[in-house]
């Protein structure tokens, strides 16, 4: 087999690895509690149908069998039902997946402008008051928790200025202040990278050449320095893909907006086991189903990548 | 500015010793200049940990006792505040300057406790596959991968769903959390240091594992265990911050930023503070260890620049 195919098998090999250890862990914890039954059951349910339930669920099989049983299902797509909605829980968190991929998908445009933008001008204009500004303000926004971020967000856009709604969905300016706290921290990040990129080509002999033979300052940067300072942003941006939807996940929240994350916690909340269980595996599956693709992409792109 | 300077190398019980990260450098006298952010950073955690420590005494009120006459107290420098309750009141009455203080304390022991849990697991994990290599090498890095391409912040969420609420369960989910960082950075730190003389030396004056890895590797790990410690926890106070702002973490009533954030988003329009009070603590908390961590990794070793 060659160097791409292998590293190819290894990048599946940890993909499926993910994926059965998620599912063995929800399996575990779930059996751990005791009995799933009373998870699954209102509390003052009577005992027949305690018993019918558990024999439907196959509890009073032995537990590799059920841990079999339990893969089969949710291989076939069936998570069990929504105990509060009465619906397959699948069905459930695939409604609310596509809210969480609109906010991930806007943050992430938000944070690639922004932050290339910023990160671009920072450098051009190195030294400067805007430059010390803007990467002292980055790198404060970078290790801030996104959830205060949002609270501050409302605090001033919504509540002081009115400019936007503080919570729900609907509409492109719903969209606006969610979006915007997930991006931010990336877009920080992404900044602060760009500018430090830019910078290191910058000080490159080509780009002395290209200044020295006269090249005006503007095609030096457009043509020259931009293309190869490119490099490690690119990698970032697709490896920050994955970070965003986690953010996206934790935003919801603060936000009531109707995605994935806000279903789990809301489902937590009443003990809606089935639902939070298929939460985790569908995270999961997109979340692997992301990284994976992102891995891929370079082994396509960067053969350096495959050797290692 | 201050300066303090550290000596460098510290005797392993072998001729040949580092305790610098990188293992080709030879031991030097190493001072450090503490930039002023840093400095600044060092002092707010310093008085972050004393408010922990001492908030039976710091603090005017009891955390956990609400005073119904007084809700929704703006702090003492707007109009209807009191200098009674400093930093105002919450929508059911509690002193928000007491339960600030408090809530220091969830922050940095659950973060430091966690932090030490993920440094245990990790850097055991991480001396095994760094020194036997081979299977053991594999089975480790391929869990550490696996567990680091999961979305484990909603594993943890369901977790504690079905587990149930409480500080064990929170400690044991973030101290997971941090191993596969500190396993890797622990095993490729291990690989490099195998092959040299003195635990080569060691190896052919018949040496037992234990001893080698004990004696020979750990100690040269020390400076690379603490940064690590530096960098996880700023993730790890976040950590518990916002399963406590989902409700999920520390259990009322006692006092978590996170609760306290999640409590005051009602309030956003008629009393700011509720919110706001809590956030600028948790931000102080995370930015200072932030700017302590890079700082410390940019001295002690830029190659762990972006893990």
């Amino acid at each position: 087999m060659d160097s791409f195919g292998r590293a190819l098998a290894s990048r599946l090999g940890r993909a499926a690895l993910t994926v059965w250890l998620v599912v063995t862990t929800v399996f575990v914890v779930m059996r751990s509690t005791g009995d799933p039954v009373r998870l699954l059951l209102p509390e003052d349910a009577p005992l027949e149908q305690i018993a019918a339930l558990r024999q439907e669920l196959g509890l009073d099989q032995p537990l590799p069998v059920q841990y079999v049983r339990f893969w089969r299902q949710a291989v076939s797509g069936d998570l069990g039902e929504s105990i509060r909605f009465r619906r397959p829980a699948a069905e459930l968190v695939l409604e609310r997946l596509w809210p969480t991929a609109q906010l991930g998908f806007a943050a992430f445009a938000l944070a690639a402008v922004g932050g290339l933008t910023l990160g671009v001008f920072c450098a051009l204009s190195r030294d400067t008051a805007f430059d010390r500004v803007s990467m002292a303000t980055a790198s404060l926004l970078q290790a801030s928790p996104s959830f205060v971020i949002g609270i501050l967000l409302i605090l001033f856009l919504s509540v002081r200025l009115g400019w936007l709604p503080s919570s729900g969905s609907g509409s492109l300016r719903h969209l606006v202040l969610p979006a915007l706290t997930v991006a931010l921290i990336t877009m920080a990040s992404l900044a602060r990278l760009a500018r430090s990129a830019l910078l290191e080509v910058l000080r490159t002999e080509y780009v002395r050449v290209a200044r020295a033979k006269g090249l005006p300052e503007r095609l030096v940067v457009v043509r020259h320095a931009l293309r190869n300072a490119s490099l490690p942003v690119v990698t970032v941006l697709g490896l920050e893909l994955a970070a965003l939807l986690t953010g996206a996940v934790v935003v919801e929240t603060v936000f009531a907006w109707p995605g994935i994350g806000r279903l789990a916690v809301e489902a937590v909340a009443v003990r809606d086991y089935p639902v939070v269980q298929a939460v985790v595996l569908v995270v999961t599956l997109v979340f692997v189903a992301i990284n994976l693709m992102v891995d891929v992409s370079y082994l396509i792109l960067d053969p350096r990548v495959r050797h290692v | 500015m201050s300066e303090i300077s550290v000596t460098g190398p510290r005797a392993t019980g072998s001729a040949v010793t580092s305790s610098q990260p990188s293992p080709r450098r030879p031991p030097r006298q190493i001072t450090w200049k503490i930039p002023f952010h840093v400095l600044a950073s060092f002092v707010v955690l310093a008085m972050l940990g004393f408010a922990g420590v001492a908030a039976p005494w710091l603090a005017p009120h009891d955390p956990i006792s609400p005073n119904l006459l007084a809700r929704n107290l703006p702090p003492f420098w707007m109009a209807g505040g009191t200098l009674q309750h400093p930093l105002g009141t919450d929508q059911v009455g509690y002193d928000l300057l007491s339960r600030t203080l408090y809530g220091a304390r969830p922050a940095l022991a659950i973060g430091l406790c966690a932090a030490a849990i993920g440094m245990l697991l990790g850097t055991v994990a991480g001396l095994l596959a760094g020194y036997y290599r081979g299977f053991i090498d594999h089975a480790v890095m391929m869990l550490a991968d696996a567990q680091l391409s999961s979305p484990f912040l909603v594993i943890a969420i369901a977790v504690v769903g079905v587990l149930g609420q409480s500080v064990a369960v929170l400690l044991l989910l973030a101290g997971i959390s941090a191993w596969p960082a500190f396993a890797r950075a622990v095993r490729s730190q291990v690989v490099s240091l195998r092959g040299r003389e003195f635990v080569v030396a060691s190896q052919a004056l018949g040496a037992r594992d234990w001893w080698i890895l004990w004696r020979h590797l750990l100690p040269n790990l020390l400076w690379l265990v603490i940064v690590m410690v530096t960098i996880q926890l700023r993730g790890l106070i976040l950590f518990e911050a916002f399963l406590s702002f989902l409700g999920l973490g520390v259990p009322p009533p006692d006092p978590s930023w996170g609760s306290m954030i999640a409590s005051g988003r009602q309030y956003l329009v008629t009393a700011w503070w509720i919110a706001v009070i809590p956030g600028v603590a948790l931000v102080l908390t995370v930015v200072s260890v932030s700017l302590i961590g890079d700082w410390l990794r940019d001295v002690l070793d830029p190659t762990l620049r972006g893990r």
